[in-house]
């Protein structure tokens, strides 16, 4: 079983961004279940997610404690302890962030763990769709991990924004491609 | 792997809305709470979207809502309605009425906490507020089993004439996506069978709701009373044919230790027991099959009536029984325990009271851990887990 903690703030589409890889990892061939962990609606207050990637039904609703791979939609989450919680030198990390992975190492090197980042705000906002952020680190992610295809991705992305404009769905699903092909370049 | 081709990934609420919609209920009647909102949320959106053909009031309150649904199955409609928490609080008055007036009404309860202090986490206190209401009380552990649970409802309020409350826990279920088995409406309709004649009807006008004296009143509670407590049988028969006639992507079934009151999980001849009820029984199993091979698990399905006779079979070669209570009762024994306890009196068995999950609190591995640590030691008093 692969456990994947997302982490971000409210409002940045934590929830979306983990429903959307449930999807997305489904349709790859996984059992999949994301289970989010949130308050009362408050945005920029701390929002994450669980999300489990197994072979077999996944009977357990505890919370992920140590997860395989933790997704932080802002490099903002670290300042909040939680957010590094129960990660290890095993874990991988990807955040959204315009500093490159090794200040970024630098600031939490005594975690030991492997870090990526991604621009994904960037590459959104080059798309003139900030909110497309998100699917931009989701691709990302499916090029570092490998546990999913951009194919499933995008259609989860679709399957997702089915009731939204197919305009939305292309743009989101443009964003997954150019995060997964930047973060393919460099892990390859 | 259960790879089936139906199944599809869903949110509990998603699911249970799906259901609801498939049973084709006549008035859907709420007022928003979290962690219920979901529900009808997405009833609106059917019913926008021209999938859902019914009337959705939007109330002014839960006690409207609750009234709203109350007149509509005494006029004969499939009635429904969700709520959780205070939502329930603010409706009670007219759930003990519903029960009361033995109407077929069909609710969600979206298993959260009690205020003060306000918390808007899962456990199982608004339900426990419930408990003597007179409503058939079912709880479910997964997406699939919530489907599954509604449409049985449906089904046991029309034949039962009595109504019927789905327990979901709050977030846990209600908020996790998960692979279910989305409802054919047809053959949930066939399975539902045709609705039955309203309490109330022009043709055969009679009262509804009159005062009862001295003389009747006793009489005619204790006769509802009887028809939820003689209703095991129906709720394993109606269980029984669901799982024979509908498709649930091989996710849930029927079996001679899992029917419609309680499931048994792990080896035959365990010593030791834990009893637990809804969702977290998944991560109960998990923990037993990773790490306590030798440990059974009771499941609660159905609450009320609850299954004494059943449970006294189940436990018959236990030694240790740990209840697992998600709620208090301020003043006495934590409420499930209490019943655990009514129902085996007599027996030699060791009954320990386990509380945790207060408000959202976390049940991992080590809540579990702790517990079957405790189980087997002979100890008055409720074991509080607090980790």
């Amino acid at each position: 079983m692969i456990e994947i903690r997302i982490h971000g703030l409210g409002g940045q589409g934590v929830v979306t961004a983990a429903e959307i890889l449930a999807l997305a990892g489904w349709q790859f061939g996984f059992w999949t279940q994301a289970m989010p962990s949130f308050g009362p609606e408050r945005t920029g207050a701390p929002v994450s997610a669980s999300l489990r990637f197994a072979d077999a039904p996944v009977l357990t609703r505890a919370p992920i404690a140590r997860p395989d791979w933790l997704i932080l939609t802002t490099d903002k989450a670290l300042s909040n302890p939680d957010t590094l919680a129960g990660i290890d030198r095993r874990a991988k990390l990807l955040i959204n962030s315009s500093a490159n992975s090794a200040t970024l190492s630098a600031k939490i090197a005594k975690l030991k763990a492997k870090i990526y980042t991604l621009d994904a705000k960037k590459i959104a906002d080059d798309l003139a769709s900030p909110l497309a952020a998100n699917s931009a680190l989701l691709g990302g992610w499916a090029a570092v991990s490998g546990l999913i295809d951009l194919e499933s991705l995008q259609s989860a992305i679709a399957e997702k924004f089915s009731d939204k404009k197919n305009e939305l769905i292309q743009i989101n699903q443009q964003a997954a491609k150019e995060g997964y092909r930047q973060l393919y370049a460099q892990t390859r | 792997m259960p790879k089936h081709d139906k199944l599809k990934i869903l949110e509990g609420s998603r699911a249970i809305a799906m259901a609801v919609a498939a049973c084709r209920p006549g008035v859907v009647a709420a007022f928003p709470i979290t962690p219920q909102t979901h529900i009808v949320e997405d009833l609106a959106r059917f019913k926008a979207q021209g999938t859902l053909d019914c009337q959705f009031l939007r109330a002014e309150s839960e006690t409207a809502a609750a009234s709203m649904v109350l007149g509509a199955a005494a006029a004969g409609e499939r009635a429904y309605t969700a709520t959780s928490s205070q939502g329930l609080l603010h409706m009670l008055e007219v759930v003990y009425n519903i029960a009361g007036l033995e109407l077929p009404v069909v609710m969600t309860l979206a298993n959260r906490s009690l205020s003060a202090p306000i918390n808007i986490w899962n456990d199982l206190s608004d339900a426990m507020a419930m408990r003597d209401a007179g409503w058939l009380m079912l709880f479910a552990e997964s997406a699939q089993e919530a489907i599954d649970m509604h449409i049985i409802a449906f089904r046991l309020a029309a034949e039962l004439q009595l109504p019927v409350a789905v327990n979901v826990d709050g977030f846990l279920l209600t908020h996790t996506s998960e692979p279910a088995c989305p409802p054919d409406s047809d053959a949930v309709q066939k399975f539902l069978g045709p609705k039955l004649p309203p309490a109330l009807q022009t043709s055969h006008p009679r009262s509804l709701g009159t005062l009862a004296d001295t003389e009747q009143f006793q009489g005619l509670k204790l006769a509802t009373a009887a028809k939820l407590t003689g209703a095991d049988k129906l709720i394993n028969k109606v269980f029984a044919e669901y799982y024979k006639t509908m498709d649930t992507g091989s996710l849930t079934n029927y079996s001679s230790t899992n029917n419609g009151l309680l499931e048994w999980y792990g080896p035959k001849k365990a010593q030791t027991a834990i009893l637990v009820t809804g969702s977290v029984a998944g991560t109960f199993k998990t923990s037993l099959q990773e790490n306590h091979p030798d440990i059974a698990l009771i499941r609660l399905k159905t609450f009320r009536p609850f299954p004494e006779g059943d449970l006294k079979k189940l436990c018959s070669g236990l030694k240790n029984l740990a209840v697992l209570d998600r709620a208090i009762s301020n003043g006495a024994e934590a409420p499930l325990t209490a019943e655990v306890k009514a129902a085996l009196y007599g027996s030699n068995l060791n009954i320990n009271s386990m509380v945790c999950g207060l408000g959202g609190k976390t049940i991992s591995q080590a809540t579990i851990a702790q517990i079957i640590k405790m189980a087997a030691k002979k100890i008055s008093k409720p074991i509080i887990i607090d980790l």
